[in-house]
């Protein structure tokens, strides 16, 4: 099959919906104007009534988000496609979800922060940044969408200093400038867009043919390398270890909501994708090296939070990856399961200690030396299982074979590597042997049946938002699964020990990621510039 | 070849050397706490190697070397004084009780015309200081610079600061990665038991983060000295040669290396003696950071950085805004006498300040407790001996005890007891599955027996048992598939897209509904506890295999007289009750490192319900008591119950009830029902309880904050600690304490040999004093002694805590459980009251033969307070 894809055409209703549009505006309204009133009375309240209006407020937009996605899912009406917001799947979808990752963060934040001394500042802030993402997921103009970019992150910036120890203001410079570099290769990029398309609405880019010229090529290229930088691609992801500095629950919502917004980007404008394959290639591979790098880094990080945040590197790598191959609903997909997962460890991440005593237990136990041959059989055992069952189930929900025909190699190859990685782990503890084909069946069962889920949803679902399909014909994803094959299979070898190493390259390679985290400019100071005298005298 | 009397020569200047090297450093660790890792933090005086000098000595002297900041607390003062925690009157008395030398305060400066002494000066000074907000004084600024802000004098600086500060952030990296007890997956690569030096060496060589010429310089360095082949101390007495370092520095420079890094020097210092087969811990971390020294010397790496801006030393000039009040003739005679200023600066230091400040607060908020304890004691002498109790509790000496055992006893007839928490068991314990051993006694001693607990076939329901400790195994086992899982290159991918959701709804879970789900675990727990048992099989340490099921027991013979050598100690009041509890207590919290603190610190800081059931088990055999039978008069109907006492929901579950025969079932059913009516009780204060210092949204329902994961302070825990009693309780019965004393039950009638008290005096009470000193001194300097907020805390390596993106290892107690929301210090800072009911000789024995009491009692860290029961009675 030549380079096809199927898009499917959007059909411009000119009939606004009323309600949807209205809970959507209501929703983005609370926010602005509890941030409003969070800025006039953060200095002058106790702390409990801070608490008490950000939570009201957080209440009152989550269930207008609700009830904004639930009229959506009921009518199914795409709004116009001249207005300034857009109102697809897409929005109905991640709306609800910003809303709730920002109660429950703000929720954790009022009793975790409560010694702090600008509390009512803390959650402007955060409201700040919600409505700014809001926004930039719902705008459909050229302008909307660049102003809420820069807010939401200039307003991190000043979250990742909220303590305002040197050492916080120090990370936040660098945090802002590869957000500002970010800033002008996307305005650059939009600008580029919005002059080859003749018009600033994103919804008309998909109906629109564009002047086929470089500089949309080149209007592509720095929108993409803008997105990048603000979604930690590699070489953009220095700024986000340095990021530690700020309160837990910061973090929390940066690398569950924040991160996300370049696949957001790439979702809302995939049609301009699609018409440079070699654009999507280009994300293939970057993704694809950040998903190995992230994943790899984040095993020799020593503490938490270090830990999270490369594993964050890696799967913003992941779903750029997904972006690249044309699976934008798999994508968002994950980028919401992603966040869930994510902010709960952060905000859990003091729980190591309490966990400590079981690694120990564990450790002690286990029998370092494995069997190849018993890890062989154990692993086809669980693999031959979740496809069994994953079949079966899979058939209730759309015929596997449909799915499987849309499903790219690359991914296919990913998905089965978890699998077969997730049994080759479990194995090395000795005396779960058993354990490890039941948890490595269950785990590649419910794996296939989530990708059958989100398949089957975006069939039913999804048909107002663009949803296009890459098939596997293409050589490139072809060839690049192969070597993800080869270089997973090596992998495999050393693990079971089949393969050794020599151990300058293992040192070589345990420095480079261990000190991949390390990303100063001058040596800092560590003392914490906390004093009683800085206390009392603000 | 040289001769023989050279070479002789030559051997005793390196031994000579060598042994210069070695007592440096362990002067210079000697001032240095030791920091334990997290999962068991106790509590120890920051400034323990400055016990042997008084109070304020130590203050002074520990500043250029710990690089402390405590003068900066006087501004917490001053905010403890707006809210009158102390008066001026205190302060008076402060200043002439203070241990100043003779005739020091009688010096005087000449201003003008007039004279003041330098008593006036401290007056004023510290008048305008508490009393006055004065603004910056740009003119009086600009005149102190020059004269007063002199660096201080460094007898030697071996590297500039952003040099030293590159080292420190080196060494954070290497140790971090070193001693990680199980955060990463993909450990630094190196064999077991390699030094912290050897695993360098093999690795430096591939640091992308020191430069070409560092390593060529490194590697130059260790083959001309000749590291590698010679033993630690050896290899320190060559570097520190090759720095030419004269040997009246050693010390110096050895402290520079360590001031740096203080909490990684603790631990460090404790791993010394934890794990001692990965080779002499310390003496590798300055072999490596004196290497990088060399180094950096030779290749001039990093010179010309800018370092870290410093502030302007504006000591002297706010200093004399207070006492000048913005007087002019001040300024005049400080512009052209400004020898007698130095004078007075020099010899009333701004720590003497502090100490002053310090005996204000105490003066205010011990005198009345003194007076009400006098008081209490002459009446408690006319009341008569009660009936005999119901039961008899003892329970830790821990000031969370004491609102309890008042309320208790008023709820029922229960005489309550205070013993040291892991009563007198000196033991390691495992719990059920668990492979690990923990201390579960004070860090003074160790311990002597190792305890195993499993479930014997003569204990009620086996099966459920096994059943249950095996289903929390598995639990265990398959938290750590799933974590093994996510932390695995490829698997990570499918893992978030197959389990993402689930922890969404965990969140969920935990933020709207943890409470419901925390207090339906424990109801399923308590339900299943009454009926299941387990057994403590236990053994003298150096028997102790790790590898082997231990099934071998101690003798009755032998549990006999550990136990004859406990129950007097407790001063238990004979005949026995018939049931006599044991309490040990532990918190509960949610998604804290710092759970640990909150613990029984007398037990390691450890829950104390496994002591209790070790010791309750052993009273309760019938063999042991026969045993007992000469020495102690234990009646057949009396039980032990253990119990233990959740210090954050005021609960007390019963640990062995299974032991208690149907037939007393419901006499014990009372007693039960009068605990959880205390419990009640407790809760209920708890919440009620108005405090001046609170602010409103500080106040949080204590039983939900066991079970909110976003709760960083879900107890006070020891925080307004104050005093400790010794003494029998009917003294302090009538006296509402509110839970800021530790109580330690004494009979001295019954202590002729004294031997009782000098047990008393010796180990509880120092481990009382220094978990004063931690918390005063954590109050005083959050920077240095404290770990700062806790909403920035990033746990290292499993054992500590970074601040923010990566620093020292944060030791001490977290701002959270030492400040309210508003900033105010909810702990004051005081030192230790100690009030002894004993003859005066008595106690002054115990102090003349323990060096360790003698150090604290006459060197002021510790306020003693004898109450004479010959004199008054």
């Amino acid at each position: 099959m030549a380079d096809t894809y199927i898009v499917d055409k959007i059909e411009c209703s000119m009939e606004p919906v009323f309600m949807t549009d209205l809970f959507l505006l209501l929703a983005m309204t609370t926010m602005l104007l509890s941030a409003l009133g969070l800025l006039i009375i953060k200095g002058r309240c106790s702390k409990g009534l801070c608490r008490t209006w950000s939570e009201a407020s957080s209440w009152i937009a989550f269930l207008l988000g609700i009830a904004f996605s639930f009229s959506y899912f009921l009518k199914t009406h795409p709004s116009s496609s001249a207005s300034y917001l857009q109102i697809t799947t897409l929005q109905a979808v991640l709306v609800p979800y910003i809303l709730f990752m920002g109660v429950l963060v703000k929720r954790f934040s009022y009793n975790y922060l409560q010694t702090d001394s600008h509390y009512g500042e803390f959650f402007l802030k955060i409201k700040l940044l919600m409505a700014g993402l809001l926004l930039f997921v719902t705008a459909n103009h050229v302008a909307l969408l660049s102003v809420s970019w820069i807010l939401s992150g200039w307003v991190l910036v000043l979250l990742i200093r909220h303590t305002q120890i040197s050492s916080a203001i120090q990370s936040s410079k660098m945090a802002l400038n590869t957000f500002l570099l970010g800033d002008l290769l996307l305005l650059s990029g939009l600008a580029g867009l919005t002059y080859s398309y003749h018009t600033p609405y994103l919804s008309l880019w998909i109906s629109n043919s564009p002047v086929e010229s470089p500089m949309l090529i080149a209007s592509i290229i720095a929108l993409v390398i803008g997105v990048m930088t603000k979604t930690a691609i590699l070489p953009f992801h220095r700024w986000l270890p340095n990021t530690l500095t700020a309160p837990t629950p910061v973090s929390a919502i940066m690398h569950a909501g924040f991160v996300n917004a370049g696949a957001i980007l790439f979702a809302k404008i995939s049609t301009v994708l699609i018409t440079q394959p070699w654009v999507m290639n280009g994300l293939v591979i970057l993704g694809l090296i950040s998903a190995v790098f992230g994943s790899a880094a984040m095993l020799v990080q020593n503490d938490v939070k270090r830990y999270l945040t490369f594993s964050t590197i890696g799967q913003m790598g992941f779903m750029i990856l997904e972006c690249g191959l044309g699976a934008f609903h798999l994508a968002i997909g994950h980028l919401i399961v992603h966040g869930l997962f994510k902010a709960r460890f952060f905000l859990a991440s003091g729980s190591v200690i309490e966990h400590r005593r079981y690694i120990r237990n564990v450790t002690l136990a286990q029998n370092e030396t494995c069997n190849a041959v018993s890890y062989r059989w154990s692993l086809l055992a669980g693999v031959i299982a979740s496809t069994g069952i994953a079949f079966s189930l899979g058939q209730c929900f759309l015929p596997l074979s449909h799915s499987l025909e849309h499903l790219n190699p690359l991914l296919g190859v990913m998905l089965v590597l978890s699998v077969v990685f997730s049994g080759l782990t479990l194995q090395k503890s000795k005396g779960v042997s058993l354990f490890s084909i039941v948890l490595s069946g269950l785990f590649g069962f419910a794996l296939l049946s989530g990708y059958t889920l989100y398949e089957g949803f975006a069939e039913h679902y999804l048909q107002a938002w663009n949803r296009m399909y890459l098939f596997n014909n293409s050589l490139f994803t072809t060839g690049v699964a192969i070597i993800v094959s080869v270089f997973s299979g090596f992998i495999f070898l050393v693990m079971v020990g089949l393969l050794p190493v020599p151990q300058a390259i293992v040192q070589r390679l345990y420095l480079f990621f261990l000190n991949a985290s390390d990303d100063h400019v001058t040596p800092t100071n560590f003392m914490t510039t906390f004093s009683h005298r800085q206390a009392i005298q603000t | 070849m040289p001769s023989t009397a050279t070479k002789q020569v030559d051997f005793v200047t390196q031994d000579s050397n060598m042994d210069s090297i070695k007592n440096s450093i362990d002067k210079v660790l000697n001032i240095y706490g030791k920091v334990w890792p997290l999962h068991t933090v106790n509590a120890c005086n920051p400034l323990v190697g400055f016990e042997d000098r008084s109070f304020v000595e130590a203050l002074k002297q520990s500043k250029p070397l710990l690089r402390h900041h405590l003068e900066d607390s006087l501004f917490l003062f001053k905010d403890l004084y707006r809210r009158q925690q102390f008066s001026w009157n205190n302060v008076v008395e402060a200043i002439d009780q203070y241990p100043f030398k003779n005739g020091v305060l009688d010096q005087s400066l000449s201003i003008a015309t007039k004279t003041f002494t330098y008593q006036a000066a401290l007056s004023q000074e510290l008048k305008t200081f508490l009393t006055e907000e004065m603004s910056e004084n740009i003119i009086l600024e600009g005149v102190f610079k020059q004269t007063f802000d002199k660096e201080a004098i460094i007898p030697l600086k071996l590297l500039s600061t952003s040099q030293s500060c590159w080292v420190d952030e080196q060494l954070v990296k290497w140790l971090a990665t070193y001693w990680d007890n199980g955060q990463a997956v993909w450990k630094m690569p190196r064999s077991s038991n390699t030094s912290f030096y050897d695993a360098w060496q093999n690795i430096i060589q591939y640091d992308s983060q020191a430069p070409k010429e560092l390593q060529i310089f490194l590697k130059k360095t260790t083959i001309t000295l000749g590291l590698n082949l010679l033993q630690p101390l050896n290899r320190l007495e060559k570097l520190l040669q090759a720095l030419s370092v004269p040997h009246n520095n050693y010390e110096w420079i050895i402290n520079e290396e360590c001031q740096s890094l203080p909490g990684w020097v603790g631990y460090l210092k404790y791993q010394q003696e934890a794990s001692p087969e990965y080779g002499n811990a310390i003496y590798d971390y300055l072999t490596v950071r004196l290497l990088y020294t060399v180094a950096i010397k030779q290749s001039g790496f990093y010179q010309n950085a800018n370092p870290p801006s410093t502030e302007i030393n504006k000591t002297f000039t706010q200093r004399l805004q207070w006492i000048s009040q913005g007087n002019p003739d001040f300024v005049y005679s400080f512009q052209h006498s400004p020898q007698q200023w130095q004078g007075y600066f020099n010899t009333v230091t701004l720590l003497d300040c502090v100490a002053i400040l310090i005996r204000a607060l105490e003066v205010h908020q011990q005198t009345p407790l003194l007076q009400a304890l006098t008081n209490a004691y002459t009446s408690s002498l006319s009341v008569e001996a009660s009936l005999l109790p119901k039961a008899q509790a003892v329970f830790c000496i821990d000031v969370r005890s004491e609102p309890y055992r008042r309320i208790l006893e008023s709820v029922a007839a229960i005489e309550t007891y205070g013993f040291a928490g892991f009563f007198g068991l000196a033991i390691e314990g495992k719990h059920y599955g668990d492979l690990e051993s923990l201390p579960l006694c004070p860090i003074l001693l160790s311990p002597s027996y190792s305890v195993q607990e499993s479930v014997a076939s003569n204990m009620p329901s086996p099966l459920l048992s096994r059943a249950v400790r095996k289903a929390s195994l598995y639990r265990q086992q398959w938290i750590y598939a799933f974590k093994k899982i996510r932390r695995d290159l490829f698997a990570t991918f499918g893992y978030v897209e197959a389990l993402g959701v689930i922890h969404g709804l965990t969140m969920v879970r935990d933020s709207f509904v943890g409470s419901w789900f925390g207090k339906a675990y424990e109801a399923i727990k308590a339900a299943l506890q009454s009926k299941m048992g387990t057994t403590y099989t236990t053994q003298p340490c150096n028997q102790h295999s790790s590898d082997v099921q231990l099934s071998i027991d101690l003798t009755s013979e032998e549990k006999a007289g550990l136990v004859a050598s406990i129950i007097p100690l407790m001063g238990l009041r004979f005949p026995l009750a018939p049931f006599v509890i044991i309490t040990g207590h532990a918190a509960q919290t949610k998604n804290n490192p710092y759970k640990s603190s909150l613990d029984c610190g007398a037990c390691g800081a450890n829950g104390g319900g496994y002591n209790a059931s070790v010791l309750c088990q052993w009273l309760n055999e019938a063999d042991v008591r026969s045993k007992l039978k000469e020495s102690l008069e234990i009646p057949d109907r009396t039980y032990f119950i253990a119990a233990e006492h959740n210090t954050t929901t005021q609960d007390v579950i019963f640990l062995n009830e299974s032991v208690i025969r149907p037939q007393d079932h419901s006499v014990w059913q009372s007693i039960k029902e009068s605990f959880q009516e205390a419990s009640r009780l407790y809760q209920h204060q708890l919440i009620s309880k108005p405090n001046v210092l609170h602010h409103q949204s500080h106040h949080h329902g204590g039983n939900m904050s066991a079970y909110d994961w976003s709760q960083t302070r879900p107890e006070w825990g020891l925080s307004q600690n104050q005093a400790f009693i010794i003494g029998q309780r009917d003294w302090t019965k009538t006296l509402n304490l509110e839970g800021r004393c530790f109580l330690h039950s004494y009979d001295w009638t019954k202590d002729e040999d004294e031997s009782i008290l000098s047990l008393i005096m010796s180990a509880p009470m120092v481990v009382g004093a220094w978990i004063n000193l931690q918390y005063l001194f954590s109050t005083l300097d959050q920077q240095r002694f404290g770990s700062g907020k806790k909403y920035t805390h990033n746990v290292v390596s499993l054992l500590g805590v970074y601040q923010g993106n990566r620093s020292d290892l944060q030791v001490g107690l977290p701002y959270e459980s030492l400040f309210s929301n508003d900033g105010t210090p909810y702990h004051l800072p005081q030192r230790l009251l100690v009030c002894i009911e004993a003859p005066k000789e008595r106690v002054q024995r115990i102090i003349d033969k323990t060096p360790s009491v003698k150090r604290l009692v006459e060197n002021g860290w510790i306020n003693l307070h004898v109450l004479d029961p010959m004199a008054i009675g």
